[in-house]
């Protein structure tokens, strides 16, 4: 299992811009991908379950992979939130 | 009889309306035998409208608009979410053994009030997205096709408006859009903003005041609509229309061309940025460069500072937006104001004459060699300058210096790579920098002049106070002598100075401004246009003398009003 732990810069946190981009780039993956908040997680491959988490600008969310391919899962999407806010 | 709402887009329109009226939805629920049937049914529905997503999709793309783009094909995705909707649907149709409308409803209801109980504004509108995409799959399913088109120019008054039926209109034809709910970041507002069209939402109760067809006034820049206007009030808005359209043609005839003066002096004209905005800044607003980044924003209003590596995306974002035009960056500009929560400073009794700004930075050095860092690195995507906020003496020069050299050995230690000669420069808006402008001018690469502190601070005016509020003003002879000082020692000293203060905006500020001899001009994204027009009407040579004139008055009133004056005189030419 692969883990890494960021915080969102996004305007309006991840918003349905840039969860749909993360959404297409989690379904890319063989692996089980969540998105872990404070108290809540979400499939990293369900839209509407990433939208509910309501991550707002400058929330700490970790991205959590476990599966053949975790390694990159995680880095892909970990740099999409990181450069493209 | 006037309805006010809330100014969601700017602009005024005079036109007849089409009311948009939603076709009332039923759905009961049945018990059925053939699940499999419905659940092809479902299937069916589904993929009907993921095409029309589609549609609408290729439709923004061809009217350039980004945001409906973005929308639909969030809308794409949440009708292919199989862990949260398609399962759930097919689930909910085999176990209740019900109509697939009815489970269609159910799970997407249930999804939208989980929106509706978010925290934030922006994700709570979002219920409306997945109501709209509920009613479209059981209008689908229902065969009900729900069309609404319109066949003339008009302004279109809803309730609420669904995103889809937003996404389908003829936006050549629409004049404006009004709603009786909604805020600045529903889909009305956002698409009607890409759009250019006036909106007004949260009009509340309209649709019992209008009937189709009758002719009104929305004014979206106020947040207004006029309805059973008189004659009067259409003469004086129709006026306005022409004059706001006039006043657009020729700002639109600066797109694009240099900053001269009517003399030919060339003017640098750049924005004054946050740290999260428009990505295409540059172009919608036809700055010159960035001239200032407050990168404070990125340390507010939150428990843990940002990482280096977080800091680096943001300043890389911020000069990829610039697409190779110039970026200012201002390091951390907090404190008196602008509360800094990670640093748990403690509360002063005077906190604009306390720890802020580059006191802050140097104070807590590891944080400020931590943004040198980002901002060195960064350097090697564009054309970067780092610039200090709130020097007031030598010595802070210096310090500041030995740890932006300590940070270039760091750098070079860790062979990280970055532009050897990033031009750093500090911010003149302390009375005791302006006065030994020219002793600090030998020791950085330029000067900007921040008027809002500098003027507060000579004038010793807090201007947030309404009772001394009159005090606080640019055109104080002390504040005019302050920024000619500055300008001319920057210049002797040969290092650019710019202007990032509100004063730089200002219609009246400029002339004197530019006959004191300033050459750049750092101001909010959506005045660049108007002000390289003002600039366009100005001779170099008149406004010399007009600043050599208002330098011997004596007073604020006297100088403002000379340059009022010059200004009419000039418009009568």
């Amino acid at each position: 299992m692969k883990n890494n732990t960021l915080i969102v810069n996004f305007k309006e946190g991840l918003h349905a811009r840039p969860a749909t981009k993360f959404v297409q780039i989690a379904k890319d993956f063989e692996a089980n991908i969540k998105v872990i908040t404070n108290d809540k997680s979400a499939d990293a491959k369900s839209i509407l379950e990433i939208l509910t988490l309501g991550v707002m600008q400058g929330m700490e969310i970790i991205i959590q992979a476990e599966g053949a391919d975790e390694v990159t899962a995680v880095k892909q999407l970990s740099d999409f939130i990181q450069t493209s806010s | 009889m006037m309805i006010r709402g809330i100014a969601a887009s700017k602009g005024i329109a005079i036109s007849k309306i089409k009311i948009y009226k939603k076709q009332a939805l039923s759905v009961s629920d049945k018990k059925v035998k053939n699940t499999t049937e419905e659940i092809n049914i479902f299937e069916h529905a589904r993929n009907n409208v993921i095409s029309e997503t589609e549609s609408l999709m290729s439709k923004a793309l061809d009217d350039e608009s980004n945001e409906v783009y973005e929308i639909m094909a969030a809308h794409k995705e949440i009708l292919s979410d199989y862990s949260s909707f398609v399962n759930p649907v097919n689930e909910y149709i085999s176990k209740e053994k019900i109509n697939c409308a009815y489970a269609v409803f159910h799970v997407l209801s249930n999804m939208a009030n989980l929106f509706l109980s978010l925290d934030s504004e922006y994700m709570r509108e979002r219920a409306a997205d997945v109501e709209d995409i509920r009613d479209s799959i059981i209008a689908n399913i229902q065969g009900i096709s729900s069309s609404f088109t319109l066949s003339e120019p008009a302004i279109i008054v809803a309730h609420d408006m669904t995103p889809s039926d937003t996404a389908k209109l003829d936006f050549s034809l629409v004049k404006g859009m009004i709603t009786e709910v909604g805020g600045q970041t529903c889909h009305t507002a956002i698409m009607a903003r890409t759009m250019g069209i006036p909106a007004v939402v949260s009009a509340s109760d309209i649709l019992s005041h209008v009937i189709d067809e009758q002719s009104i006034i929305i004014d979206g820049t106020e947040g207004c609509v006029m309805i059973n206007a008189t004659s009067e009030n259409f003469d004086d808005y129709s006026e306005r229309i022409n004059q706001l359209d006039e006043k657009q043609k020729i700002l639109r005839s600066f797109i694009g061309k240099k900053t001269l003066t009517k003399d030919s002096r060339i003017i640098t004209l750049s924005a004054n940025i946050g740290i999260d905005n428009d990505r295409n800044i540059i172009k919608n607003s036809d700055a010159e460069g960035i001239g200032l980044v407050r990168t404070e924003f990125l340390f507010m209003q939150r428990k843990e500072l940002p990482t280096m590596n977080e800091q680096l995306s943001v300043y890389k974002s911020i000069i990829d937006t610039a697409n190779g035009k110039p970026v200012t960056f201002r390091t951390l500009d907090a404190g008196g104001d602008k509360s800094l929560p990670a640093l748990n400073l403690k509360s002063e009794e005077n906190p604009f004459l306390g720890l802020r700004a580059v006191r802050i930075s140097l104070k807590f050095i590891d944080l400020f060699k931590q943004q040198l860092k980002a901002l060195f690195i960064a350097s090697t995507f564009g054309k970067l300058r780092i610039m200090i906020p709130m020097i007031s003496s030598c010595e802070e020069i210096d310090e500041c210096m030995a740890i932006i050299s300590e940070v270039r050995k760091e750098l070079d230690a860790e062979k990280k790579e970055y532009t050897p000669d990033i031009p750093i420069g500090i911010m003149i808006e302390v009375p005791a920098a302006a006065i030994m402008a020219d002793v600090l001018a030998k020791k950085v690469d330029f000067f900007s002049i921040g008027t809002n502190d500098l003027i507060q601070y000579t004038v010793a005016v807090d201007r947030g106070n309404a009772d001394i509020a009159h005090l606080y003003t640019p055109f104080h002879p002390s504040v005019l002598n302050l920024i000619k000082n500055t300008i001319d020692r920057a210049h002797l000293n040969n290092i650019p100075c710019s202007m990032c203060g509100e004063a730089a905006g200002d219609t009246l500020m400029i002339p004197l401004l530019i006959g004191l001899g300033l050459r750049s001009f750092s101001v909010s994204p959506s005045e660049i246009l108007s002000i390289r027009s003002l600039i366009s009407n100005l001779s170099y040579a008149k406004c010399k003398t007009l600043a050599e004139d208002v330098l011997t008055c004596s007073s604020a009133t006297e100088i403002k009003s000379r340059v009022t004056k010059f200004m009419e005189d000039k418009n009568e030419e």
